[in-house]
């Protein structure tokens, strides 16, 4: 093989590589300003009072903090509470550090009465950083911990003090990461009342004896399912079978 | 005289003094206002002869009704009608013209049941009015003696004699004559000077004012020779762009008056101006007088009058923007500040702490505001209260401002100065009066000292008035944000599958270990990998030489392969075996056979080309191709 080959064909491969990070990022700057324009669309429209539009072009924005809290935003003005709160809380979820998302459903909340919802130490642990950071953490402690402990074994190298002391560091990193796992395993049970006196039901149908009923955007947890029906709990021990319909979960 | 019985006269002649002195001033509240003329004065111009009185109403009943202490009317002696006289009688018995006389009634006797007819039957042209009663008790040898008197002011149009004729009064239903009497009325006389009624003037310092100025000024009423001012009341503004203020009390006082010594009742008052310019001031009051007879007595009557004062013209500026000092809160006049306190010199974090801010001088003190402060990260401040008194007598006025304080950290050794300013007339010019940095030792909160942080806003449980912010919908997002994953990942089953390739990355990790230390325990396994391996390739060798007729190379590769696949049954290496050896590690069964002679020949065939110096040939040779690949197999197969 001659240098001058050589050359050519490097040549060539560093062209197609060139072409393929360009068309990768004329992909990425399309869809980027696709996305950029749905969320100043909605973000105009919302400006100019027109918050139906402003919540169409919120909700088809990529799920994002912001647009979730401008969506719960829209939806507010528009009078419907549930996907107001429920856009808020998404929007929490995804960027706890949010203020003016807390505050609005703080204020919503208070507007309508509704409680400000109970959770548990671990609920509130698992809220202070994002469900997804939470697990990358857990999993990189995970198998970091795992690689640490073994890969001297398997790689006939010796163990040293820091690789000990970094698998001590990942295992308790892994060890702080549980109850946050398990905080975020019970917030998947969470879920908000979208419909206005949302029946509670006795059994999971339609012509079920109606128990009592649940205000607008109150926040409720799955305990059970059946079929199109959710066996829900609310604050002060309100529990019955609501309707997919009329129940929807954070994150789902 | 015996001074036991000079005693009891004196006595009585006190008591008697002391009762009548007391009725007189007791029967102000009789007169009824708006029943006498009220004339408006003007002082600038020759007084004029006050109007005749006219008769009104004498309200005998209220008379009777008040007339004596209950102590004295039960210790006193039945009214009995044989024992009661009456004296009526002018006083003086000769009264100038448009002057004012008095005529008195007495009923000897008796304090009670009186009643005398309403109106007298007065001579025409005489002007009758009552104007007070007064009761007396005499002591005289050893027996009490009351008597009643009521005294009239009387006037007259024209000179001329005028007799009041006897008339019959009811006294406990006995009727009793009173006598007539007689006055005379004359024309004055050419040295007389004429009658001089009441003035009133307003007294304002000189100088310029500034709106918003609290002016102190007097309301100033003189007394003449012939009238007295015995109160004032309803001081009011009539013109002036001013806010006028009057205090409810009157004293009387020496004035000098455009270089007079006059006597003067003296009403204090306080103007504010709210407009710049020029304006003209003149104030109305209502003045009770007394008038005063020709024998330099007081009539009895005490007529109102409503006088107005001559209009003063002030000139007003607007407060000069130039030079204006911060803090300034509408403060004018000449004040000066008191040393500020605290009310604590130590205080926790947290811990509330007043400021009070004493300022005092000559202005409009209630007008002036606190100087704001405003809360920072330092300190958080409440609205200051402020509380104003001021001396009705100098007009000196003090204002106490007072801060509501709440260090939010340790580290503050000092309150913050206010500024503050205030407008000085007289200078025309700001006067700083800025409140000092009052030294304050500030300690850590026992909650921030123990968490190491400092309080951010610890008053808010604290403060006196609370306040809730009232929650509001906060505003849109303005960038999209990045982007995040609607359901978290464990939720998404790529998360999971993606778990197995650390997973299996350490499993094959483990399988190579072991493998590696399964190879090391058994090395015979290792030659034999290698044994095959070698015999494979001599193998296709020999494919590849009997496919090209090459003779040389096909022996040497097919004996090259029996050999390696013999090898491993020996330690010998392969390329050193020779025939008898290769024999030898043949199977029993096959060893007499076509292996023995396929590998006899292939020897033999290379000891020819080897020793015998010419070629050997082919010679069929190729045709053990097969039997040299079945040669190896059946070597390997019997292989431990």
């Amino acid at each position: 093989m001659s240098p001058e080959f050589g050359s050519r064909k490097a040549r060539h491969g560093g062209h197609r590589a060139v072409g393929a990070a360009v068309l990768l990022l004329l992909t990425s700057a399309y869809v980027s300003a696709a996305d950029t324009s749905a969320f100043e669309v909605g973000h105009a429209a919302y400006e100019a009072g027109k918050f139906a539009e402003a919540s169409t072009a919120f909700s088809q924005a990529p799920t994002s903090a912001e647009a979730l809290h401008n969506l719960g935003n829209a939806e507010y003005r528009l009078g419907h509470l549930g996907p107001a709160i429920l856009a808020w809380e998404r929007a929490r979820a995804l960027n706890p550090g949010y203020r003016d998302t807390v505050a609005n459903l703080r204020f919503a909340r208070g507007q309508a009465g509704l409680e400000q919802p109970e959770a548990s130490w671990y609920e509130n642990y698992s809220a202070f950083m994002t469900p997804n950071r939470w697990i990358v953490i857990a999993m990189l402690s995970f198998w970091a911990a795992v690689a640490l402990l073994v890969l001297p074994h398997l790689l006939r190298v010796r163990r040293t003090l820091w690789t000990q002391a970094a698998a001590v560091a990942a295992i308790v990193t892994f060890l702080l990461t549980l109850p946050a796992l398990v905080g975020i395993i019970a917030r998947n049970r969470i879920g908000i009342v979208m419909a206005a006196n949302t029946a509670l039901r006795l059994t999971p149908t339609k012509e079920g004896e109606v128990l009592g009923s649940l205000p607008e955007g109150e926040l409720a947890r799955v305990e059970k399912k059946r079929g199109d029906y959710w066996y829900i709990r609310a604050s002060s021990d309100r529990a019955g079978w609501v309707s997919h319909q009329e129940f929807m979960r954070l994150w789902q | 005289m015996h001074f036991s019985t000079v005693f009891p006269i004196l006595r009585a002649g006190i008591f008697a003094f002391a009762f009548t002195a007391s009725l007189a001033f007791a029967q102000r509240p009789f007169e009824l206002p708006g029943t006498l003329p009220t004339p408006s004065r003007d002082p600038g111009l020759p007084l004029p002869p006050p109007p005749l009185p006219e008769p009104r109403q004498l309200p005998f009943d209220q008379l009777n009704q008040r007339s004596a202490p209950d102590d004295l009317t039960k210790r006193g002696p039945t009214p009995n009608a044989q024992n009661v006289s009456a004296t009526a009688t002018f006083e003086p018995a000769t009264v100038p013209l448009k002057s004012f006389g008095e005529y008195q009634v007495t009923i000897v006797g008796t304090h009670n049941g009186i009643e005398i007819p309403n109106p007298l039957p007065a001579p025409e042209g005489l002007v009758v009015e009552l104007a007070s009663k007064s009761m007396s008790v005499e002591v005289i040898n050893g027996q009490r003696r009351e008597s009643t008197t009521f005294h009239y002011s009387t006037t007259a149009a024209h000179p001329g004699t005028y007799v009041m004729p006897a008339f019959t009064a009811q006294v406990n239903g006995v009727p009793v004559t009173i006598p007539s009497a007689r006055v005379q009325i004359e024309e004055p006389n050419t040295g007389d000077l004429p009658f001089q009624t009441v003035t009133a003037v307003i007294d304002l310092p000189e100088g310029e004012y500034y709106v918003g100025q609290s002016v102190a000024a007097r309301l100033l009423v003189f007394d003449t020779a012939d009238e007295n001012v015995q109160a004032i009341v309803n001081v009011a503004k009539q013109s002036g762009d001013v806010l006028f203020q009057s205090q409810p009390f009157s004293r009387r006082d020496r004035v000098d008056w455009h270089g007079k010594s006059l006597n003067a009742t003296v009403t204090p008052l306080r103007i504010t101006p709210i407009k710049p310019g020029e304006t003209e001031i003149n104030v109305q009051a209502l003045v009770y007088i007394t008038r005063i007879g020709p024998g330099g007595r007081a009539t009895g009557a005490m007529p109102q009058a409503m006088l107005e004062t001559p209009p003063v013209r002030i000139r007003v500026r607007a407060l000069p923007e130039k030079g204006r000092k911060p803090g300034f809160t509408g403060g004018i006049g000449k004040f000066e500040m008191g040393r500020p306190t605290l009310s604590a010199t130590e205080v926790v974090v947290g811990d509330p702490v007043a400021l009070t801010v004493p300022i005092s001088g000559e202005g409009n003190i209630e007008a002036i505001a606190p100087p704001p402060l405003a809360s920072d990260d330092q300190w958080q401040s409440f609205a200051p209260a402020s509380d104003a008194a001021r001396d009705p007598a100098t007009g000196r006025g003090t204002k106490t401002f007072t801060y509501t304080l709440v260090p939010r950290s340790p580290s503050l050794r000092a309150t913050p100065a206010i500024p503050f300013s205030v407008f000085d007339p007289e200078r025309g010019q700001y006067v700083d009066l800025s409140v000092p940095p009052i030294a304050i030792t500030v300690k850590p909160s026992a909650s921030s000292a123990s968490s190491g942080e400092e309080a951010k806003s610890p008053a808010v449980d604290q403060s006196p008035e609370p306040k809730q912010p009232q929650p509001i919908l906060t505003g849109l997002a303005e960038k999209p944000g990045s982007r995040g994953y609607a359901v978290p990942l464990a939720w998404v089953a790529g998360f999971w599958t993606a778990q197995i390739l650390p997973a299996g990355a350490l499993l094959g990790l483990w399988a190579i270990r072991r493998r590696a230390d399964y190879l090391a325990a058994h090395p015979e396994v290792v030659r034999r990998r290698a044994a095959r391996l070698a015999a494979r390739r001599h193998l296709r060798m020999a494919r590849s030489a009997a496919h090209q007729r090459n003779t040389e190379q096909f022996v040497r590769s097919s004996i090259d392969a029996i050999r390696a696949a013999a090898a491993p049954l020996d330690t010998t290496e392969a390329d050193s075996l020779v025939l008898a050896e290769v024999l030898a590690n043949l199977p029993d069964d096959t060893h007499a056979q076509t292996a023995g002679r396929t590998v006899r020949r292939l020897f033999e065939h290379a000891h020819t080309e080897r020793f015998s110096g010419h070629s050997a040939g082919a010679n069929g040779v190729f045709d053990l191709l097969s039997d040299v690949e079945q040669t190896v197999s059946t070597i390997e197969k019997h292989q431990p």
